[in-house]
């Protein structure tokens, strides 16, 4: 029997690891490709995130320091102080509570509005409080600057330091791009 | 060059079998497909405050009564089945509306009675760090008064996904039966 032939064998000799373009070389496209695309996925990605990350400013609030005050939806709010509650509040304070009432003032603008208030602790475990009771602390048809008391009933370990969130109706908020709440600090 | 290793039928089909015994015990550890979306169960004890997401319930009392009466004058008699208990929330107001009180026995759900006073209702707002004593009376079938009985609390009533809820298990042929029990209005706690 003869030995096969092997001289095609032979003749792919280049493919020794000595003569072979080097990796770079052979990827030099593929590289070059990446290196864009890797700037382009950056720009790309990070200004989206950068646009999400500016139109959620609007969802942040407006802050007032302790005493005052801020032009929101055409009218004017503050200052807000946290005071004790008075008989003519009508609380019923339950045993290991305590009554807090939200005072602020108002100079109302041509529109009337409708808002809500919150009363919420700014350390520990951030509690937040409706007010006690159903009521509307702005006026619906005010005829001047009137002030509005928000009573709460916070259990006797909140200690605070508060803030009250005052928010308006979405429907009277005007121009629309407002931030949502008026955030005050009231001790 | 070395022929490529042959594995012995015994080896093969030994191996066979263990991927499908592999394959069932995958499916049998799996989940269910609502798995995800389960409420987390809290067990009360009487007496010792249970917390869930912002809710805290201390169970006070779990008794049967053949007749019940509420502080405005009604009463009734019947099988009921009376739990009073202390509610607060945790640390946000803005949904804690306390909508869910349900006593499971067997197939039966039973929701608090509405015939005492509204005054009474145990449904309804919880206050942040400031608890309530509510009462809850259900009124059951006389044939479950011998049951296992699952007291249920959650705030959501038609979600029933993903929050806290608190549940009290009681063999109702062995709890404590009372002639007549009160119910109070809903109210501050002392």
């Amino acid at each position: 029997m003869s030995e096969p032939q092997r001289v095609g064998v032979a003749e792919r000799a280049p493919l020794s690891p000595a003569g072979r373009p080097s990796w770079l070389r052979r990827n030099v496209i593929s590289l070059a490709v990446l290196a864009v695309l890797l700037q382009v996925a950056i720009v790309v990605i990070g200004g989206n995130e950068w646009l999400t990350a500016k139109r959620n400013l609007e969802f942040l609030p407006i802050h007032v320091a302790s005493g005052g005050r801020v032009e929101y939806a055409q009218s004017t709010f503050g200052p807000a102080v946290l005071r004790a509650p008075t008989a003519d509040d009508d609380l019923d304070v339950p045993s290991g509570a305590r009554g807090v009432v939200v005072h602020f003032d108002v100079v109302p603008g041509d529109e009337a509005l409708l808002c809500s208030v919150v009363l919420r602790e700014t350390g520990g475990s951030r509690r937040q409080w409706d007010p006690a009771g159903l009521v509307s602390p702005c006026q619906s048809e005010p005829t001047g600057p009137y002030s509005a008391d928000v009573p709460f009933l916070l259990p006797s370990d909140a200690k605070g330091p508060f803030v009250a969130d005052v928010s308006v109706s979405e429907l009277e908020r005007k121009p629309r791009f407002l931030p949502p709440f008026i955030r005050f600090s009231v001790g | 060059m070395k022929p490529p290793r042959r594995f012995s039928p015994l080896a093969r089909w030994g191996a066979g079998v263990g991927l499908v015994v592999a394959a069932w015990g995958v499916i049998a550890v799996t989940p269910d497909d609502h798995f995800a979306d389960h409420v987390f169960v809290e067990h009360a004890h009487l007496d010792t405050a249970v917390d869930g997401r912002d809710i805290r319930i201390t169970l006070l009392d779990f008794e049967k009564a053949q007749s019940v009466q509420d502080a405005h004058g009604w009463h009734a008699d019947g099988t009921w089945v009376v739990a009073t208990f202390e509610a607060e929330a945790l640390t946000n107001e803005k949904e804690s509306n306390l909508q869910r009180i349900e006593l499971h026995i067997g197939d039966r759900t039973y929701t608090p009675s509405d015939r005492p006073d509204e005054r009474t209702t145990p449904l309804g707002h919880l206050a942040v760090g400031i608890p309530a004593t509510m009462t809850a009376a259900f009124e059951i079938d006389a044939d479950d008064a011998a049951e296992h009985a699952t007291l249920e609390i959650a705030y959501d009533k038609i979600g029933r996904v993903l929050d806290s809820e608190i549940d009290y298990d009681a063999d109702l042929a062995k709890l404590r039966a009372v002639p007549s029990a009160k119910i109070a209005d809903r109210k501050w706690s002392e």
